[in-house]
């Protein structure tokens, strides 16, 4: 087994509204080995997405520790966790959250810029990028022009253009029909195959189904943590 | 006014108040939607309130004014409504015998008074204290303190003084730093009498009775025995004194002016066979009070009102930045089975409420803004050769009339508004989709149609009555009506638009300069059309071009994430950004305009001092009772040479008048030629400035004007005088007239007020035995200088009430407070810009919300937080220079063209104020990224997790 890529140490989030407090993670232990894809489920409310923008570094933790390609990544400044986020990740949303003023070719060259590469460069690899997720022919569009599939490829293109060391994806199929969630699911599939790290959190059960490995959260805790592949992929959504 | 101004508001409110009496789910809506978020109805009601603020603060102004020349009138004629005037003492007995036994319904007091110009002295405690121009009242005390019924208005009390004593005003006791029991020497008519002082009179009425313009009135009053005895005899070179009976309309010292005409009649038969000149005194000085005030009014309200289209864009900003935030919400209430009328009524209503707090709360800081203005004007108008109190008043009728003017404009912006944003797709609305382009192309065709033939038809016209609105108006609106005819085909409409944008902006800049005509005598509200057809044209061709013009900035830093990012919103949101630009281009293009005016101006003053004073150096005026001999100031040490002028007041009617207005004529000799008089404006038909006076010295068919004859002063509306205007010139007080010809422009000449040129000769004819030299233009020997000359002529020639003055020290005074005025105007306008930064605060803190999940997403993907808070900086900096580029370049191509091609800015030179228009410019940027700030750290601190988070 490679060496992990996340190490989670009884990560504690705390969501506190006045006098109420809500606690969305209790004390979370998780491992995910580079080049794994996980996949996270969970009932809503449960706390999957929180877990993900916590050991992604997105959000503070109240507790614990979490280690990211081995830096302790809550120990660092906002302005170096941020050089680390552009450097090392790539993030996928359910909104595709695309930068709407942009053409397709600005927002993936976005994070490379920010990375250091040089205009040319940075513009050649986001074409290539955007090819390689098949919208070679779309580079000039913004996204409000482009079909939700589509921006979801450009989000997923966003977030491989800068070759990072682990994807994180949110919901990436939740504003999808079930055939655009079935492609992207198979182009996201086909890059873990060549070694990208990929946390996914997810309702569907058909998305789960194409990672190495489930984890299912409830009330802030991980309640079960199982390898996937031999499992049957049910074949309708419960 | 007051009842109609109100009636109109509570008239438009019907609906409001209907939605809040009988529909309780909208009254819900409306109240608590304002009240849900209270700053942002704070910032939407301070953001509306300042239109209203500019409005107030003109009527406050102008109302200052008013009331400031209504004092004048007060003070100076109390309860006097008619000025009969007599031509000599045998006359005036004659008429007063005659007046004195008037009984009318309309009239109320008659009273005979006569004056003469007299210099004053005073000596205590080896000191001396002068008052040169002062005069001499002789009038019966008991008979004025009765005069009108109102023993307070006349300012007289007692028996009167006896002999060898006097009455004096407030004015000259101030003067001469005297007191009752002080004696005071007076010269008249070259004897000398001395004085004491009985009392101590107000400046009012009676007591104060003065025909000139000036506040002060420096009197001593006598009783008529008194009076001939101060005469002494006169001199040959001596005007007479003034002869004139008043009178009293029933009715208060304002509300006699009703029964002007009615006892203009009266006194005419009384006076029948004396053919007396009546002079309506009062009603002339509260008309010229109104005129001046409504001036004012609208200078200020024309100016302003850049600022308030502003305030309005402003609104529309704000009311769409609300209706963007509950577009989900909307979309919801539609949903559930909200009628589109119901949703602009709650809209509509909320508005209501919003436009009622701004709106009152813009009118008392208009009433505090009005004050201000009214205090540095204040300042402004008082000069060594200028005094003019204002006085601070708050008229009902004006409040009520500027509230009416800003809630209209304000409600009518939001109805509109919220019609407009509440024309939603439900579904769109709910899910936060945005709303695609409309489609509404044949509309816009048949509207595009109407226009353009509407503008055709009016341009036609326009040209060949050279009207200033239609040269203007005509082809812009033929441009605009082809834009959706051009737009039609997709692949080409943002050029062939950007053509006729462009086409737009050329015409309204040049079409003044080509049409001259037009411009001459054209209402000041025409440059406030141009002003935004200019803004409007470039607002549109840079809008349609931000593509090109982004290109072309980012090439400035290409590497640079904040300068793309700041571009990427600006450059995209054409609309958005388009309104927030026009609102600094409209602001910045008056500040500049009235900057580089004022600039240009003042320029001018070396040589405006050189036109006026010709080949003089000092100006000596002397007291017409007691006249400087011209031999002896010709004898006088320093002194080359001396050209005695003789100034009166005539009264002159051009086409368009029906009653005269007094205006001041200078009549000269020979002299005034041979030592250089003042180069001329136009020199009109003839081939040199000499050619020209000798011309009107000889022919007493030929007059001089300035070019602001009789503006301001009872003169047509918009009327300016040229060569060869027809004039009829009347003496007030015998009535005897002629008609002349203007032959020539004279300079203006400010404080000097020569006012009208015109051969001496001619000039006896006219005014007889009264017309005097009584103004010298000095010529000084080489090596004097003009000041200290001055100085040493008012000293030594005191007795003949000698005031003089370096005639370059005069005209510097004079542009001293024009460009105190035009500093004034632009502190004023400057108001204006904080509606632009409040607008860019506006589009930032709307942006900062709208962009949440954006902001969140890039801090996601590596953006640091400094370069969010930085790219906002550089959208807002993009705006404003972008709105400030466009209203300063408009202004001075505007000022370019009307200066090299018409001649209605006179002789001025185009120039450009780098320095003020820099840090105007600087300052308006930099307040704008100030105002920035707080929306950009708000950005900044955006946490990529609590802004992308939607579940879990």
């Amino acid at each position: 087994m490679s060496s992990p890529i996340l190490v989670a140490d009884s990560v504690r989030k705390v969501y506190r509204t006045g006098s109420d407090e809500v606690v969305a993670l209790d004390g979370v232990d998780l491992t995910v080995a580079g080049g794994e894809f996980l996949a996270v489920m969970g009932p809503s409310g449960s706390g999957k997405t929180t877990l993900l923008n916590c050991v992604s570094g997105l959000d503070e933790i109240d507790g614990g520790r979490v280690l990211v390609d081995g830096l302790s990544i809550h120990e660092l400044s906002d302005s170096e966790r941020t050089k680390h986020r552009a450097r090392e990740m790539g993030f996928i949303f359910q909104a595709f959250n695309l930068i709407p003023v942009f053409t397709v070719t600005e927002n993936v060259e976005l994070p490379l810029l920010l990375a250091g590469m040089k205009e040319h460069d940075a513009r050649a690899r986001a074409r290539a990028t955007l090819a390689r997720v098949g919208l070679g022919h779309r580079l000039d569009r913004r996204p409000p022009e482009l079909s939700g599939g589509e921006q979801q490829r450009v989000a997923i293109a966003r977030a491989l253009a800068g070759r990072p060391r682990v994807v994180w994806a949110d919901e990436p199929t939740g504003n999808l029909d079930s055939e655009m969630a079935a492609k992207v699911m198979e182009l996201l599939g086909e890059l873990h195959k060549e070694g990208l790290s990929l946390i996914l959190v997810t309702h569907d059960p058909t998305v789960a189904a194409h990672a190495d490995r489930l984890i299912t959260v409830r009330d802030g805790r991980i309640v079960a943590d199982e390898p996937l592949g031999t499992a049957p992929v049910p074949t309708t959504v419960p | 006014m007051t009842f109609g101004a109100i009636g109109i508001c509570v008239l438009l409110s019907l609906p409001f108040l209907y939605v809040i009496a009988r529909k309780p789910v909208l009254r819900r809506m409306a109240f608590r939607n304002a009240t849900r978020r209270p700053r942002e109805a704070a910032l939407v009601v301070v953001g509306s309130m300042l239109g209203a603020a500019i409005i107030t603060g003109s009527f406050v102004v102008g109302d200052a004014m008013n009331a400031s020349i209504r004092q004048v009138a007060h003070e100076h004629l109390g309860p006097v409504d008619e000025l009969v005037l007599a031509p000599d003492q045998a006359t005036w007995q004659l008429l007063s015998g005659r007046l004195i036994w008037l009984r009318n319904p309309n009239v109320d007091g008659v009273l005979p008074i006569e004056t003469m110009a007299a210099g004053v002295s005073f000596y205590k405690g080896g000191r001396v204290t002068s008052a040169p121009s002062s005069q001499v009242v002789g009038v019966d005390f008991p008979a004025a303190g009765r005069f009108g019924r109102d023993a307070g208005a006349t300012g007289i009390s007692g028996a009167g003084p006896k002999t060898g004593h006097a009455a004096i005003t407030s004015d000259l006791a101030k003067t001469l730093g005297a007191h009752a029991g002080d004696t005071i020497d007076v010269s008249a008519y070259g004897s000398r009498s001395k004085l004491i002082v009985d009392a101590v009179f107000p400046r009012r009425g009676i007591a104060g009775f003065n025909l000139g313009q000036q506040q002060e009135s420096r009197n001593v009053i006598v009783p008529p025995s008194a009076f001939d005895a101060i005469r002494g005899v006169a001199s040959a070179y001596a005007a007479p004194p003034d002869y004139a009976v008043l009178v009293s309309n029933r009715g208060g010292v304002e509300g006699g002016v009703a029964r002007t005409a009615a006892a203009s009649s009266a006194i005419r038969r009384a006076a029948a066979g004396l053919n007396p000149q009546i002079v309506e005194i009062k009603r002339i000085a509260l008309d010229q009070a109104d005129a001046t005030g409504k001036g004012f009014t609208q200078m200020f309200s024309t100016m302003g009102s850049f600022g308030v289209i502003a305030g309005l864009l402003l609104l529309v900003q704000l009311f769409v930045m609300l209706a963007a935030e509950r577009r989900p919400e909307l979309g919801m209430a539609r949903a559930v089975g909200m009628r589109r009328s119901w949703l602009v009524g709650a809209f509509a209503t909320e508005g209501w409420l919003y436009a009622l707090a701004a709106t009152l709360l813009g009118t008392v800081v208009g009433i505090g803004l009005g004050r201000a203005l009214v205090a540095v004007s204040e300042q402004a108008f008082n000069t060594e050769h200028n005094q003019l109190r204002l006085y601070f008043v708050l008229r009902p009728a004006s409040l009520a009339e500027s509230f009416a003017i800003a809630f209209v404009i304000a409600l009518l912006t939001i109805v509109f508004t919220s019609s407009r944003v509440s024309r939603l797709n439900i579904i769109r609305a709910i899910r936060e989709i945005p709303e695609p382009p409309t489609q509404r192309r044949r509309r816009w065709i048949v509207a595009g149609g109407a226009a353009g033939l509407l503008g055709a038809f009016w341009t036609v016209s326009a040209v060949g009555s050279t009207e200033p609105l239609g040269l203007l108006l005509g082809p812009t609106l033929l441009l605009f009506g082809l834009a959706p005819f051009a737009a039609r085909s997709s692949r080409r409409a943002a050029g062939r638009v950007s053509a006729l944008a462009a086409a737009a902006v050329a015409w309204a800049a040049v079409a003044f300069a080509l049409f001259p005509a037009a411009a001459e005598g054209a209402p000041v509200t025409i440059y406030v059309v141009q002003g935004i057809v200019l803004v409007g044209g470039a607002v549109m061709l840079v809008a349609l071009q931000q593509e090109r013009i982004g290109a072309a900035i980012k090439r400035v830093n290409p590497h640079s994430l904040p300068f793309r990012l700041g571009l990427a919103y600006p450059l995209a949101r054409r609309s958005r950004t388009g309104l927030t630009v026009a609102m600094y281009a409209l602001v910045v293009f008056i500040l500049t305009f009235i900057t580089t005016i004022s600039h240009m101006i003042d320029r001018q003053k070396a040589d405006a001092t050189a036109s006026v004073r010709g080949g003089y150096a000092v100006l000596v005026d002397s007291s017409a009772a007691n006249p400087i001999p011209v031999g002896d100031l010709q004898a006088y040490h320093g002194v080359r040479a001396v050209a005695p002028v003789a100034r009166t007041s005539g009264s002159f009617t051009v086409a368009g008048m029906s009653k005269p207005a007094p205006w001041n004529l200078t009549a000269f000799d020979d002299r005034f030629i041979r030592n250089g008089a003042p180069r001329l404006d136009d020199n009109g038909r003839f081939p040199t400035d000499a050619a020209a006076w000798r011309a009107v010295l000889t022919n007493p068919n030929l007059i001089m004007v300035e070019s602001t004859f009789l503006q301001g002063s009872g003169g047509p509306p918009n009327f300016k005088a040229s060569v060869g205007t027809a004039i009829r010139l009347e003496d007030p007080t015998t009535g005897r007239s002629r008609d002349v010809t203007v032959a020539a422009i004279a300079p203006q000449d400010g404080f000097i007020a020569s006012g009208a040129f015109y051969g001496l000769n001619g000039a006896r004819q006219l005014f007889g035995a009264r017309l005097v030299p009584t103004r010298y233009y000095v010529k000084s020997a080489r090596g004097e200088e003009p000041t200290s000359l001055a100085s040493s002529i008012q000293g030594h020639f005191l007795d003949n009430g000698a005031s003089a003055s370096s005639i370059r020290d005069l005209t510097n005074e004079s542009f001293r407070m024009t460009t105190q005025i035009f500093q004034l105007f632009e502190g004023y306008l400057a108001l204006g810009l904080l509606i632009g930064i409040a607008g860019i605060a506006v589009v930032m803190i709307r942006a900062v919300r709208e962009r949440r999940r954006a902001i969140g997403t890039l801090r996601a993907i590596g953006f640091g937080s400094r370069v969010v808070g930085r790219s906002f900086a550089i959208e807002t900096a993009f705006i404003a220079v972008e709105g400030t580029m466009i209203g300063a370049s408009l202004a001075l191509l505007t000022l370019y063209t009307l200066v090299t091609n018409s001649d209605a800015m006179g002789d001025v030179s185009f120039s450009v104020p780098y320095v003020p228009l820099l840090v105007l410019l600087v300052g308006t940027v930099a307040a704008s990224l100030l105002a920035t700030v707080a929306p950009a750290v708000s950005a900044a601190r955006i946490r990529p997790a609590v802004a992308l988070r939607t579940t879990d």
